[in-house]
């Protein structure tokens, strides 16, 4: 028994570092989703108009892709100000940076109530019967 | 003068107060039997502002109200609005002053209308009383006529002093409005007749009244109706049987009315078919040059009719009459049944999934704009309201939620995409609402209403019941978009773009903007929670005639 204390707190400091260094991760992704303007499309929270919380975007579907997306965006100036997608160099957002961001997104969720559990959606639903 | 705009029944006449039009004032809040009434004087804090009023107050109403201006200076503070009114061909009643003998000669020039005739339908200087009366009736008649638009009087400052005498007011006669002929009635009659699934696509119209028509020609023609309710003012209304695809979607005749139609299409005439009469130094500004992109709903495509289709669907309606039979008739109230049962199935379902978009995101702080205008709805849906401001940047989450069923539902956008517009618009809506039992809703833009936030202060004075909730992003959000776009092209960093696009360190504190103007006011509001509580207190002041102001932090889109 004597020999497990030490391992157990081996143990414990080892996932008490990861999840800090996670929590770190994550601290600097919220940071850089915000700083480089994710926000404007997607929302503060990944369910604005364009939602990517809940992994609903195909780009999400690992770091690489995510990553060659930002890469491969347009980058040719627009013939008109686009509000498109921008792309994002790795002069820009670096791969480390990109997979801070890339954790930090797959962390949105979004679980809205369903519309029955919602009252005011409910009621107008309930409310707007034109069938007689 | 005045009483000419008492006979035109000019509710309304905006101005900030000046010399170079202190006789008119002085009429207005003192002539006649009961004094500083229709038209009743309204105070506007910037001259841009009393435009914006009557540019709401005229797509809310369907009618013009007045605005006075002083001298050079004035009239160029007025002059975006003016621009914007004028692209969104709505008629305003524009009173300059002069005053050449002022000691300010900056103030006044030869020819001050000058400043703004390419994007004004007419103007006129008269050098008499006489021509001066029958100025303001030409430049009512001509702001109503299509294209409408805003149209200037200058009046000297002595001829607004002059005794009248025996001066008496010339006879008003309502202008002619250009319609379809007689031949072409009857063949669009003839057409609806013998198709076995008329369509209508109804655009903006003039008034009530054109709608009115316009119900009357496709409860009587049993087409079915695509309207631009949810778009603009003056259209058909969405809650009509007729409203929707109907029971079948593949039509064999489309009219079009101010509107595109497979078939036909009757529009009036475009700004650029005024461009001749006013592009003087051809200054080239917007529709009145040739456009490098054709406008799309000045677009003339093969099948248009140049004609007013408002005075023109009477002329189809007799038609119609004429030609119609007991056994039409008949097939055309089945065909009405049809659309009328099949509609009702759609919006159901259109509805649940419009629900279904709504709810995503329904908890998240800052608020979601869909959630702003989802626990809006069941509040003022039994009530008569106008949705006053654009809506283009709150992701328009109106639309498929909220019906739209009167002319004032929506009032549209700001006519050329100039900041600034939506509360002295939504005071202009507000006037119109005062005296009708009706509710005015701005979902109010954070980056514009810093242009000319003086318009709160006219709505607490007027007792306006105009509710705003703020649509508050803390940014001038579309451009933080473009910025970012721009970086990621450039490649030199996209974590600066904040710099001249947001409105940060410090927030701005709408709240206490509102309540500095006198308008009562509330928030921040972060939690969504906390939205139905805010809007029952906002409706309840509104309802009293007192003005509301509601602060949320919302999603940027």
């Amino acid at each position: 028994m004597k020999y497990l204390l030490p391992i157990k707190y081996a143990v414990i400091l080892y996932f008490l570092g990861t999840n800090l260094a996670l929590s770190d991760q994550l601290d600097t992704g919220a940071q850089l989703y915000f700083d480089h303007g994710c926000y404007s499309c997607h929302g503060y929270n990944g369910t604005g108009r364009y939602p990517i919380a809940n992994n609903v975007s195909g780009i999400m579907t690992n770091q690489e892709l995510f990553i060659m997306f930002l890469r491969l965006r347009a980058d040719l100036n627009p013939l008109t100000p686009s509000n498109s997608m921008p792309n994002y160099s790795a002069e820009v957002l670096s791969d480390e940076q990109a997979q801070d961001l890339y954790a930090y997104i797959k962390t949105l969720t979004d679980n809205p109530p369903e519309i029955e559990d919602i009252s005011v959606l409910k009621n107008i639903l309930d409310n707007a019967n034109r069938i007689n | 003068m005045i009483q000419i705009l008492k006979n035109l029944e000019i509710e309304f006449v905006a101005a900030n107060p000046a010399s170079s039009f202190e006789g008119l004032q002085e009429s207005i809040v003192n002539y006649g039997s009961q004094p500083n009434t229709m038209p009743e004087l309204i105070t506007a804090l910037h001259e841009e502002s009393a435009v914006d009023m009557a540019h709401g107050y005229a797509k809310a109403e369907g009618a013009p109200m007045a605005v006075m201006l002083h001298g050079t200076v004035g009239l160029q503070h007025a002059s975006m609005a003016i621009y914007q009114a004028y692209h969104d061909k709505t008629p305003i009643l524009i009173i300059v002053g002069r005053d050449d003998k002022f000691f300010r000669q900056e103030q006044t020039a030869n020819d001050i209308a000058g400043l703004t005739r390419a994007f004004t339908k007419w103007d006129a200087q008269p050098k008499s009383l006489k021509e001066s009366l029958e100025a303001i009736h030409r430049a009512y008649k001509e702001a109503i006529t299509p294209p409408m638009g805003p149209t200037i009087v200058v009046i000297d400052v002595e001829l607004q002093k002059e005794e009248a005498g025996n001066l008496t007011i010339p006879k008003y006669i309502p202008p002619k409005f250009q319609t379809i002929n007689k031949k072409q009635a009857k063949e669009i009659a003839q057409n609806l007749l013998a198709a076995e699934n008329p369509r209508m696509h109804v655009g903006k119209l003039r008034t009530p009244l054109g709608i009115k028509y316009a119900i009357d020609l496709a409860e009587l023609s049993g087409s079915s109706v695509r309207t631009s309710a949810t778009a603009m003012s003056m259209s058909f209304p969405e809650n009509h049987p007729q409203c929707g695809k109907g029971f079948d979607i593949n039509n064999d005749y489309i009219l079009g009315l101010e509107s595109d139609g497979q078939n036909v299409s009757i529009q009036g005439p475009s700004l650029l078919s005024n461009a001749n009469n006013r592009d003087l130094t051809d200054i080239g500004f917007g529709f009145i040059r040739d456009p490098v992109i054709p406008p799309r709903r000045d677009l003339s495509g093969d099948n248009d009719l140049i004609a007013d289709a408002e005075a023109s669907i009477p002329l189809i309606i007799e038609q119609f009459k004429r030609l119609q039979t007991i056994e039409k008739v008949e097939k055309i109230s089945t065909r009405v049944n049809g659309h009328a049962k099949t509609n009702a199935i759609n919006y159901q379902k259109e509805l649940r999934s419009t629900l279904e978009k709504k709810r995503k995101g329904w908890n998240s702080s800052p608020v979601s704009l869909a959630r702003l205008y989802s626990e809006l709805w069941p509040l003022i849906k039994d009530l008569d309201w106008c949705l006053s401001s654009p809506t283009v940047f709150s992701s328009r989450h109106h639309v498929g939620l909220w019906e739209h069923n009167k002319p004032y539902s929506y009032l549209g956008m700001h006519g050329a995409g100039g900041i600034g517009y939506c509360i002295g618009a939504s005071a202009g809506a507000g006037l119109a609402a005062r005296s009708r039992d009706r509710i005015v809703i701005n979902i109010q833009c954070d980056g514009d209403l810093n242009y000319t936030p003086g318009s709160l202060w006219t709505a607490a004075h007027h007792k306006l019941p105009l509710l705003t909730i703020m649509h508050n992003n803390r940014g001038y959000h579309q451009e933080v978009m473009y910025l970012h776009y721009m970086a990621g092209v450039r490649g030199r960093g996209s974590d600066r773009m904040h710099i001249g696009t947001t409105l940060r360190e410090p927030f701005i504190d709408y709240a206490k903007l509102g309540e500095a103007y006198g308008v009562k006011s509330e928030g921040p509001i972060e939690d969504p929670e906390k939205l139905t509580a805010a809007y029952k207190r906002g409706i309840a002041s509104v309802l009293e005639g007192k003005p509301y102001l509601i602060d949320v932090i919302t999603e940027p889109r």
